[in-house]
């Protein structure tokens, strides 16, 4: 894993948790699902390059 | 309007320019909320705050982004009919953390499609088969270390495990050299152990 992918996947794991874990009292949040779904598809993007970095690094 | 971060107990510091409410025998953190700004960097901030918490307090519960309130009355209301289940949550994580857990990784050999329907049935079967295997000695393992887990239903490769272990904060070096050694067995796949967190994961009991 490089430094830089790991970092990344440090923040995806945290914007993942503040997002779509914790306690929910109302169901009513800020965010629409809208905005959720394109934060989360990013942040997918984002997993799924950093694991092909991972491997194309091994594979050199 | 006001924005709730955690219920807390034993905080020893506030964050600057956050509050505690006392309420209906919790301790609620909140703050103005921003207005409309960018979404991950709000994501970002909020995620900051709790994990400042969780450094000064003795327990702590994460709210989840954008639980956001017109006032204290408002937020008192709606806290009053979970208020006893919300203090034994806080109660379960009292000096644990969360480390979270991803295995990433590719299943089959690149550039090689199907021959034939067998062929076609073996690629379907093989994440599956990995699904089971890494829940079976990479999983299993870390759980019956923690005092509690969860585990994300399995999507589609390349995301193969997707875990929380909610870990006393004293453990979470055993915890993590246990994940490294039991990752050593797939040098394939990418294994990603991260935290401390504060307990997201384990926040509500159906989570």
């Amino acid at each position: 894993m490089t430094g830089l992918a790991a970092e990344d996947i440090t923040l995806v794991d945290l914007v993942d948790r503040v997002l779509n874990k914790g306690v929910v009292l109302t169901g009513d949040v800020t965010l629409s699902v809208a905005d959720v779904d394109l934060v989360y598809v990013g942040l997918r993007v984002l997993l799924a390059s950093a694991g092909t970095l991972d491997r194309l690094e091994r594979e050199r | 309007m006001i924005r709730l971060y955690a219920f807390v107990d034993g905080l020893r510091l506030l964050p600057h320019g956050l509050r505690s409410s006392r309420m209906h025998g919790l301790d609620a953190v909140v703050g103005a909320a921003p207005g409309s700004d960018d979404r991950v960097q709000a994501a970002l901030v909020h995620g900051r705050v709790v994990e400042s918490l969780r450094e000064q307090a003795d327990a702590v519960l994460p709210v989840r982004l954008g639980e956001d309130f017109v006032d204290d009355a408002a937020l008192e209301a709606a806290v009053a009919p979970r208020a006893h289940a919300l203090q034994e949550r806080l109660e379960e994580v009292r000096g644990c953390v969360e480390v979270g857990l991803r295995v990433v990784g590719d299943v089959l050999p690149t550039g090689e499609g199907p021959r034939d329907g067998a062929s076609y049935m073996r690629m379907r079967l093989a994440p599956l088969r990995l699904r089971n295997a890494l829940e079976e000695s990479l999983h299993a393992p870390l759980e019956r270390r923690a005092k509690a887990a969860r585990v994300a239903p399995f999507g589609s490769a390349p995301l193969m495990l997707e875990a929380s272990y909610l870990v006393s904060e004293g453990a979470v070096d055993d915890f993590a050299g246990e994940a490294v050694d039991l990752a050593s067995a797939w040098p394939r796949l990418s294994v990603t152990c991260t935290g401390p967190w504060a307990p997201y994961s384990f926040a509500e009991a159906d989570a």
